[in-house]
């Protein structure tokens, strides 16, 4: 971003450059595995922003943004710019993740149990001095907990109401799409969207601007492999391991195309533990396809496409709104003029009586 | 920390909000929520109310969903035990104040019981209007046609009105009300109760009341039954009950199996089989 | 007499003490030389007897929408008294429904009057089925029993002329002319005792106008409620009304029977409208 027509400009910038290493020079400090074993549901949000699934990477953004978790994801998104495209993943299933937490508010008890899992809902917020009561974990497990989704046995027996598959996966970051948007655009727009502005949108649905009502079906933390087709041998291979979360909704029911009344869910994906967005995105989902007239369509921002494909992307609303820092000048000085040419205009006419001579 | 830890010009000011609700049956009054040590959707409005009308006399019982054992309760249990040493019990019998969260006790309750309970969304009409400034229109013009109609087109879709749980009720034959999240088959419990029931929202930061004695009914067509869930055939396998509301479950080999939700009532049941 | 107005006037704007009395017919202005407010409705006076069909006719901008709309009190009066026959207040004394409560103000709107606009958008809910919207008139005229809810729907779509298969479909999969059929349906719904009509017809093209004419009145005579028709279009008014009124900036400038009126005008501005009938 240049900075025109101010002279001396370049000296400012660097010396104002020079001032915000004060924020982050001391962060250089920290060891890259420190910052990610200390914060990471910091570097979790940072990839799931970023869309960039590295540990490494989003930590030296973090640093280097002293901390600014949406700065950071931009630094991220740039890199990802920066990186050649080498292929793309066999589809992923996240029934096939190794859960390390795995519960569901819709059922009591469920295939495998409730699986909590490392999780604060249950602490009690407060900042006094706890004892840290070291408790002895005698028995647990190291096997692979690999389970079907809750709600499997209700899509088995087909209560659910399945949308229209896509043949190919849209990629928003080579073509966006226009309205129509395919599912696809809608699932990667929200997956790579700010975690505050989802939990924002979807609010609104929780509130009532939005008739949904919705249980939490099935909610998942885990490890899903990444599996490739090597491009010479072309033998598949993995290429690694992702931590993801993802959250299936029950919403409520109503008819399908068919005429057969069935039972809506919404679903909600991104990298790293963040269940705060995956809840939101599987809310989202389920009030963007299941508008209801109940309610009436006209102001829910929910189940609007055009409100959620183009306001829940960090970067974009970051960047935009600290543009508005940019010099404006020459666009405030057309406003000016057509302000006080405006105003002169009306001040003439309030002076003249109903037949438009001067009183 | 000082005594239900809140202090006492924040309880002042809820107890004249409590007082306010039960002088207007089902009507929704402001109050000003505090941020508690417990996340907003977790009961905070519940636990408002609870602390500022708690004393030492108080024997307290707290359940989730039916159950004094689920995590919910057991967080919010050991919180209000830990700022009041206040006596606890699971048995519904010896409460004087029950907090709750989605269920009624399955027994009846008695003369000077206080039921609290945890409320999401304390407008029954946010459901058809979300806007709050034109959903206190409404309730001042007692006009609920929205309500109605929504039950009509239910009706003539499905045969029946689509919700399931925090079914609508009228309060004394003025306001519409949102009894939270219970189900159906709790709905009846809420006419003519002989406890107090006050019910607490605190992200939204509304109180409500029902005093003893007072007419409630479901928003229902005259010529159409209320219908509540239905378990006709089930009864519970660890106590044999074929009165109570039973739970779902579904064990590792996906075999269903039946219990009664609230756990209370099983225990005392058993007590009962194994007395004779 | 089941409506009586008493100088109703609606000011737009200041309202200083010369607006009622320097505009008007005579002044060929509805616009206050002193405060510059609009004056929309000035002074009227007017009754209505049981089962009578007044017609109020002029020019756009006479005040004639807006005289319907202070009645039904979609508009605020600046000025006058309402008073509709057994509206009374606590000590049994008649009570203008300019003062009524909220909650008076819907038993007003629900159960004594109904209004149909010109613009079905403005009468009908279209969240709501056709049924449906009937079924809000019905309930919010104290009638809580399904089956007959669903009745009397079905009924009023049929002696409109909606196919009844259509009851649960949604408003805006109808057409022009059958939305307005479904806003007259629910009108009747509630057994008003005065029926208020905007332009009912005007945007709908003639067969379907003469259609929807014909079925008013029938019902009129069927039921006995009283009506008052606005309409620029003197073939409404001489198809439908008994008496008729003629307004012009706000002021009624000659009444009678509708006959007469038409006939043999007296005012020359009546006499202006009649003759330039194409």
């Amino acid at each position: 971003m240049a900075y025109y027509a101010i002279k001396g400009g370049e000296e400012a910038i660097k010396n104002s450059l020079n001032f915000y290493n004060d924020f982050t020079k001391n962060s250089e400090k920290i060891e890259d595995d420190d910052l990610i074993e200390a914060f990471t549901f910091s570097i979790d949000k940072v990839m799931s922003e970023g869309s960039l699934y590295s540990k490494k990477l989003a930590s030296q953004a973090i640093k280097r943004s002293a901390g600014d978790l949406l700065n950071a994801s931009f630094f991220l998104r740039a890199h990802r710019s920066s990186c050649q495209r080498i292929g793309i993943c066999k589809e992923l299933d996240v029934n096939d993740m190794r859960l390390s937490r795995r519960i569901s508010s819709a059922f009591k008890d469920i295939e495998g149990g409730q699986l909590l899992g490392a999780s604060n809902d249950y602490e009690v917020k407060l900042l006094v001095d706890i004892k840290n009561e070291k408790v002895d974990i005698k028995n647990y497990s190291n096997k692979n907990n690999v389970i079907k989704s809750a709600l499997t046995p209700l899509r088995e027996d087909n209560l659910i109401k399945i949308l229209p598959k896509e043949d190919e996966p849209w990629d928003i970051t080579r073509v966006f799409p226009t309205a129509p948007y395919p599912r696809s655009s809608v699932l990667q727009v929200m997956s790579r969207g700010e975690s505050g502005t989802l939990l924002g949108f979807a609010y609104t649905s929780m509130r009532g601007y939005g008739d949904v009502h919705p249980t939490i079906g099935d909610l998942r933390i885990g490890e899903l492999d990444i599996k490739f087709i090597h491009p010479f041998t072309k033998k598949e291979v993995k290429i690694g391991s992702i931590e993801a979360s993802a959250v299936e909704s029950a919403g409520t029911f109503n008819k399908d195309e068919n005429g057969d009344t069935k039972l809506t869910t919404g679903f909600g994906f991104c990298f790293g533990k963040n269940e705060t967005k995956a809840i939101s995105m599987s809310i989202i989902d389920l009030t963007l396809y299941n508008n209801s007239y109940t309610v009436g369509t006209e102001q829910i921002v929910a189940s609007d496409f055009e409100m959620v494909m183009h306001h829940v992307d960090g970067i974009e609303s970051f960047g935009f709104a600290n543009h508005y820092k940019l010099p404006h000048y020459v666009t405030f000085q057309t406003d000016y003029q057509i302000f006080k040419s405006a105003k002169k205009y009306v001040d003439e006419q309030n002076r003249k009586d109903v037949d438009g001579d001067i009183k | 920390m000082r005594y239900a830890f809140l202090d006492e010009e924040a309880k002042k000011e809820i107890r004249r909000s409590i007082l306010k609700a039960i002088a207007i049956p089902g009507y929704i009054v402001s109050f000003a929520s505090r941020e508690m040590p417990v996340a907003r959707g977790w009961g905070t409005g519940g636990l408002q109310v609870t602390l500022s009308i708690i004393n030492e006399k108080d024997t307290l019982k707290v359940i989730d969903q039916g159950c004094d054992g689920s995590v919910n309760a057991v967080n919010i249990r050991n919180f209000i035990s830990s700022v009041t040493n206040v006596k606890t019990t699971v048995d519904t019998k010896k409460a004087t104040l029950i907090q709750t969260r989605h269920r009624i006790p399955q027994i009846d309750l008695e003369e000077g019981q206080i039921l609290v309970y945890q409320v999401p969304m304390p407008d029954i009409l946010e459901t058809v209007e979300p806007n709050t400034a034109k959903a206190k229109i409404m309730h001042a013009n007692a006009d609920y046609s929205k309500l109605w109609v929504l039950l009509y087109e239910d009706t003539s879709m499905y045969g029946d009105s689509r919700i399931s749980n925090r079914y609508p009720v009228i309060v004394h034959n003025r306001y519409a009300m949102d009894p939270s999240p219970i189900p159906k088959y709790d709905t009846p419990k809420l006419n003519n109760n002989k406890a107090l029931q006050l019910f607490g929202a605190g992200r939204e930061k509304k109180i409500y009341a029902i005093p003893p004695y007072t007419k409630v009914e479901p928003l229902k067509f005259e010529d159409r039954e209320f219908k509540v869930e239905n378990f006709e055939d089930k009864s519970c396998q660890r106590c044999n009950s074929k009165n109570s509301f039973l739970d779902e479950v579904y064990d590792d080999n996906g075999i269903v199996h039946y219990y009664c939700n609230d756990t209370d009532y099983c225990d005392s049941q058993i007590k009962k089989a194994d007395k004779k | 007499m089941i409506l009586d107005i008493k100088n109703l006037s609606k000011v737009f704007g200041k309202f200083c003490p010369n607006c009622l009395d320097n505009t008007g017919a005579d002044f060929n202005s509805s616009i206050c030389p002193s405060c510059k407010s609009v004056v929309g409705v000035n002074d009227i006076n007017l009754t209505l007897s049981e089962g009578e069909v007044l017609g109020i006719v002029g020019e756009s901008g006479s005040g004639k929408s807006t005289l319907l709309q202070l009645i039904y009190q979609d508009q605020k009066a600046s000025l006058g008294e309402i008073f509709i026959k057994d509206f009374i207040n606590k000590d049994g004394m008649k009570k203008s429904i300019l003062d009524a409560s909220l909650n008076e103000l819907s038993v007003l709107r629900n159960s004594l009057m109904s209004m149909i606009y010109q613009n079905p958008r403005l009468g009908l809910n279209y969240n709501f089925s056709a049924g449906g919207n009937i079924a809000q008139k019905i309930i919010g005229s104290g009638n809580k029993k399904y089956d007959e809810i669903r009745k009397r729907a079905l009924y009023f779509l049929d002696k409109t002329e909606i196919p009844t298969s259509r009851i649960d479909d949604y408003p805006e999969y109808f057409s022009g002319g059958q939305q307005q059929r479904i806003q007259i349906s629910k009108a009747l719904s509630s057994n008003p005792k005065i029926l208020l009509l905007d332009e009912p017809t005007t945007g709908l093209d003639l067969s379907v106008q003469a259609k929807i004419l014909d079925l008013i009145k029938e019902l009129q005579h069927e039921i006995g409620f009283a009506m008052i028709v606005v309409s620029h279009d003197l073939g409404v008014i001489k198809h439908l009304t008994d008496i008729t009124v003629v307004m012009k900036n706000g002021q009624i400038v000659e009444k009678g029977l509708t006959d007469q009126v038409l006939e043999d005008p007296q005012h020359p501005y009546t006499q202006l409208l009649v003759s330039s009938i194409l």
